[in-house]
C-alpha cells in the first residue's frame, strides 16, 4: 500500500500489519530513549488546512519518534488567503521534496485528491465527514489490546453519526474484522442509509446492557442547539452516556471518545471511575499506531526500489 | 461558395447527395458536381445540425473561461448551429444594452448567439429587468439561472410579466436552503460523508414554479431537470394545460453516483449528478418524450477553478463538444431509442425553442453536420476547442465523431 486513504478500501492484512506493528512501537515508546532512525532522511509534510491541535500533535511526535524531518503547511500563515490554490500550494511544497503528506481538510476526498496529485505517500488525517483512518485503527488497538480480539464483538457508537468521519472508519473497520456495529443517535443525525452500509440502527436504552464497545462521539457545539437537536438536555436525556446509563453497562464495556469529550453533554465525568475507560490510553495508543501507518507507509520504499 | 456533400446518408438513413448554393441547400438526390466544391462524405451521416439553449459563454467577466468566440468554436465541433448564451455572467445580462451589446458582438461567430436574460436585476432575486426592452433587443427567454428566485411574490409577479410579453421563464429549480453543498443525497452520498444539494430541493422548486405558472399562464422553463419526481410534478401541471417545457444535460442522463469517483471535483455540478435509481428513470422518460429536449449547461472552467477538494471547485461541466458523440454512443447505439429521436430532442426542438427553425430540406438555410459514426474516438484536451477543460468524457471512449458542421449557411467546421 502505497497510501493511508480510507478503511473502506484498505486492504485488511495491509491494517492488520500495522495494528501488529503498533505493538512494537508502543513498547518504545515505553522505553526510556524513545527515539528510532528509522525514518531518518524522510520528510513528512503536514497540510492541515483545518484546524486540529490533537491530531497534529499526534502525528508529529509519531514522525520525530522515527526521526522523520517534519514540515508544517498551516493557512493561517500562508499565501493560500492572497488567491493561491490548494494545487498550487501542494505543488510548491512537494517540491521541497517530501515522502509523506499528511492531509486534513474539511473535504470529503481531499485526500484522494492530494493522493493524484503528488508522488508522496498520502495519509488521510480527516477528510471532512468522510473518513479518519488512523482514529479507526488506534480505536481497534486499544480495543484488542483490552478484550484480545477484533472479531464477534458488539460495537456502539453513540452520538452525531452524520458528521462524523470517526463513525464512517470506524463502521468500516469493524465490519472488515466481523464484528457488529450498532448506531445510536438523533435522528436528524442518523439518516437510515446507514442501514445499508452495514450499520443497525438501536435505540441506546434497549442494548446498553450488552456491547463490547461503547464509542461516544463529541457533539459539536453549534450542533447542540438549532436545526438538529433542540437542547443539550434533551439529547442527554435521550442519547447522553449520563452516569444512571453508565451504571447499566457491563464491566467489559470498553468506552471510548475520540476526543476532546464535552463532559456532561455527550458522557458524564464517571465514566473516569470505571477501570474501561480508555479514553487517554488512546491517546497515548494513538501515537504507536501512527507511527506504524509511517513505518509502513514511508520506511518500506526504498526496500521495494 | 457551393459546396456538394457527396455520398451521405441523409438522417443516417437515405443515400443522397447535398448541394449548398450561397448558404442554402438547394438540391438533396443525386447531383452532379457542375463546378461545386466536392466534399467526399460516403456513407456518413448527414444531420440537421444542433441547437442548445443553455450554455455558458461567461462573456462578459469570466473571459478566462470562454468567450462567444471560443464557445463558437466549441459548439460547431459539436455539430451544433445554434446556442442561448445563459444571464450569469460579471455584471449579468439584465439590461436591453447589454443584450444589443452580445447581439452586435455575436453577429460574425459562426454559429447563432442568443441570449437568455436575467429576470430580475443583478440576479439578486428582487425588481424585474425590462423583459419587454430586452426582449426587443433579442433575448428570447429569462432566467436568473446558477439560482432560484427565491421570492415568491417576485416569481409570482415575473411570471405575471413574462406571460404578457410573450417569453418564457426558464427555472433553476433548487431551493437553496435544501441545496447548500454539494452532492446529492442518497446512500452513496451518506457513505462518502458529502454535503448535500437534496432531490427535494428541485421538486419542491418545480412545484412552486410550475403552479405559479399554471396560475397565471406563464410558460415555465425548467433547466437541467434531474430527478424523476420533480419531473412527475412538473407532468402533473402539463397535463392540467399548463405551459411547461424541460430540458435534461447528457451528464445527468448518462453518470450517477455510484458511476463516479466520489472525489473527482469534475463531476461537481449543480444540480448534482444523482443516484443510478434517478438517472435510469431520467432516462426512461427521456427516451418516451417526457422530457423535452437535450441542453449541455455548458459550463467551462479554468482548470484552477475546477482543479480542487470538492468544498473548493467550481460547479460545472463543459458539454458542447462530446454531447452528441456521447448520447449516440450511449443511447441510440445501446438500442435505447433510435437516432432520429435524439435528432428531434438536440435539434427540432431545441431550435423551436429559440425560435429558430432547422432543416434538411430544399430551400433551407445550411445548418447540418457530417458524423462519421463509425469513429472511435478518445476525448483528449487537446482535442477541445473551448477556451476550458473541464469535460467529463476527458479520457472516455466515445463511438462516432463530427467530421464538419455547416452552421448558418457557412462551412463552420472541418475536421
Ligand atoms: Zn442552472
Amino acid at each position: 500500500m502505497k497510501h493511508l486513504l480510507d478503511i473502506e478500501t484498505a486492504d485488511r492484512d495491509f491494517l492488520m500489519k500495522i495494528l501488529e506493528s503498533a505493538e512494537v512501537f508502543l513498547k518504545v515508546l515505553e522505553q526510556p530513549s524513545k527515539k528510532l532512525p528509522t525514518l531518518r532522511g524522510k520528510t513528512v509534510l503536514f497540510m492541515f488546512m483545518e484546524p486540529s491541535t490533537r491530531t497534529q500533535s499526534s502525528f508529529e511526535v509519531a514522525a520525530k519518534r522515527l526521526s522523520a524531518d517534519t514540515v508544517n503547511f498551516s493557512p493561517a500563515k500562508s499565501s493560500m488567503r492572497k488567491g493561491e490554490t490548494f494545487l498550487d500550494t501542494l505543488y510548491n511544497l512537494q517540491a521541497m521534496g517530501v515522502d509523506g503528506i499528511i492531509v486534513r481538510h474539511s473535504s470529503p476526498g481531499a485526500a484522494h485528491f492530494v493522493a493524484q496529485h503528488t508522488k508522496a505517500s498520502v495519509i488521510n488525517a480527516g477528510d471532512g465527514a468522510h473518513e479518519h483512518p488512523t482514529q479507526a485503527l488506534l480505536d481497534a488497538f486499544t480495543v484488542r489490546r483490552h478484550l484480545g480480539r477484533l472479531n464477534g464483538l458488539k460495537v456502539l457508537i453513540v452520538g452525531d453519526i452524520l458528521h462524523s468521519r470517526v463513525a464512517r472508519s470506524n463502521l468500516f473497520l469493524w465490519r472488515m474484522f466481523g464484528s457488529e456495529v450498532m448506531f445510536s443517535g438523533p435522528p436528524t443525525l442518523l439518516p437510515g442509509e446507514f442501514e445499508g452500509l452495514g450499520a443497525r440502527i438501536v435505540a441506546l436504552d434497549d442494548v446498553l446492557e450488552d456491547i463490547d464497545v461503547l464509542m461516544v462521539l463529541r457533539l459539536q457545539r453549534e450542533r447542540m442547539e438549532g436545526p438538529y437537536v433542540p437542547s443539550v438536555r434533551e439529547y442527554r436525556r435521550y442519547w447522553g452516556i449520563t452516569r444512571e446509563r453508565l451504571r447499566r453497562l457491563p464491566e467489559r464495556t470498553i468506552i471510548l471518545h475520540p476526543g476532546p469529550v464535552n463532559w456532561g453533554v455527550e458522557l458524564d465525568w464517571e465514566a473516569n471511575d470505571r477501570e474501561n475507560t480508555l479514553i487517554l490510553e488512546q491517546v497515548r495508543n494513538g501515537v504507536a499506531v501512527r507511527m506504524a501507518v509511517l513505518y509502513h507507509l514511508l520506511a518500506r520504499t526504498e526496500e521495494v526500489g | 461558395m457551393r459546396y456538394l456533400l457527396k455520398g451521405g446518408l441523409i438522417l443516417g438513413e437515405t443515400p443522397a447527395d447535398i448541394l449548398i448554393e450561397d448558404g442554402r441547400i438547394t438540391k438533396i438526390g443525386d447531383v452532379r458536381a457542375d463546378g461545386a466544391e466536392v466534399i467526399d462524405v460516403g456513407g456518413r451521416f448527414v444531420l440537421p445540425a444542433l441547437a442548445d439553449p443553455h450554455v455558458h459563454a461567461r462573456e462578459p467577466g469570466f473571459e478566462h473561461k470562454e468567450t462567444l468566440e471560443t464557445v463558437s468554436w466549441a459548439a460547431v465541433a459539436g455539430g451544433y448551429a445554434h446556442v442561448g448564451v445563459m444571464p450569469n455572467t460579471s455584471p449579468p445580462i439584465d439590461s436591453p444594452e447589454m443584450v444589443r451589446a452580445l447581439k452586435a458582438r455575436s453577429e460574425n461567430l459562426p454559429v447563432g448567439i442568443h441570449v437568455v436574460g436575467a429576470i430580475t436585476k443583478g440576479r439578486e432575486g428582487r425588481e424585474l429587468t425590462e423583459m419587454g426592452l430586452m426582449r426587443e433587443a433579442g433575448a428570447f427567454a429569462f432566467s436568473d439561472d446558477g439560482s432560484w428566485v427565491s421570492d415568491p411574490s417576485v416569481m409570482l409577479n415575473a411570471l405575471i410579466y413574462a406571460s404578457h410579453m410573450g417569453v418564457p421563464l426558464i427555472t433553476h429549480a433548487e431551493v437553496p436552503e435544501l441545496a447548500r453543498g454539494f452532492a446529492n443525497y442518497d446512500a452513496v452520498g451518506i457513505k462518502y460523508g458529502m454535503r448535500f444539494r437534496s432531490p427535494l430541493a428541485e421538486e419542491l422548486a418545480i412545484y412552486r414554479d410550475a403552479r405559479m405558472a399554471s396560475l397565471v399562464g406563464a410558460h415555465l422553463h425548467v433547466a437541467h431537470i434531474s430527478t424523476p419526481d420533480g419531473l412527475e410534478v412538473a407532468l402533473s401541471f402539463r397535463e392540467r394545460g399548463a405551459r411547461i417545457t424541460t430540458e435534461i444535460t447528457p451528464h445527468h442522463l448518462l453518470f450517477s453516483t455510484d458511476r463516479i469517483p466520489f472525489y473527482d471535483p469534475t463531476f461537481r455540478v449543480n444540480p448534482p449528478i444523482r443516484s443510478e435509481a434517478d438517472r435510469r428513470a431520467m432516462v426512461d422518460a427521456f427516451r418516451k418524450g417526457l422530457i423535452d429536449f437535450v441542453a449541455t449547461d455548458h459550463a467551462p472552467h479554468a482548470y484552477y477553478e475546477k482543479e480542487a477538494p470538492l468544498t473548493d471547485a467550481s460547479p460545472g461541466v463543459e458539454g458542447l463538444e462530446t454531447a452528441f458523440s456521447a448520447l449516440y454512443t450511449h443511447l441510440v447505439l445501446t438500442g435505447e431509442m433510435s437516432l432520429r429521436d435524439l435528432l428531434v430532442r438536440m435539434s427540432a426542438r431545441p431550435a423551436d425553442f429559440l425560435g429558430v427553425a432547422v432543416s434538411l430540406s430544399e430551400g433551407s438555410e445550411a445548418n447540418l453536420f457530417v458524423f462519421d459514426q463509425d469513429a472511435e474516438w478518445k476525448v483528449r484536451e487537446e482535442d477541445l476547442r473551448s477556451a476550458s477543460k473541464n469535460n467529463p468524457f476527458l479520457g472516455k471512449v466515445l463511438r462516432g465523431r463530427v467530421l464538419m458542421t455547416f452552421a448558418k449557411g457557412s462551412l463552420a467546421y472541418r475536421r
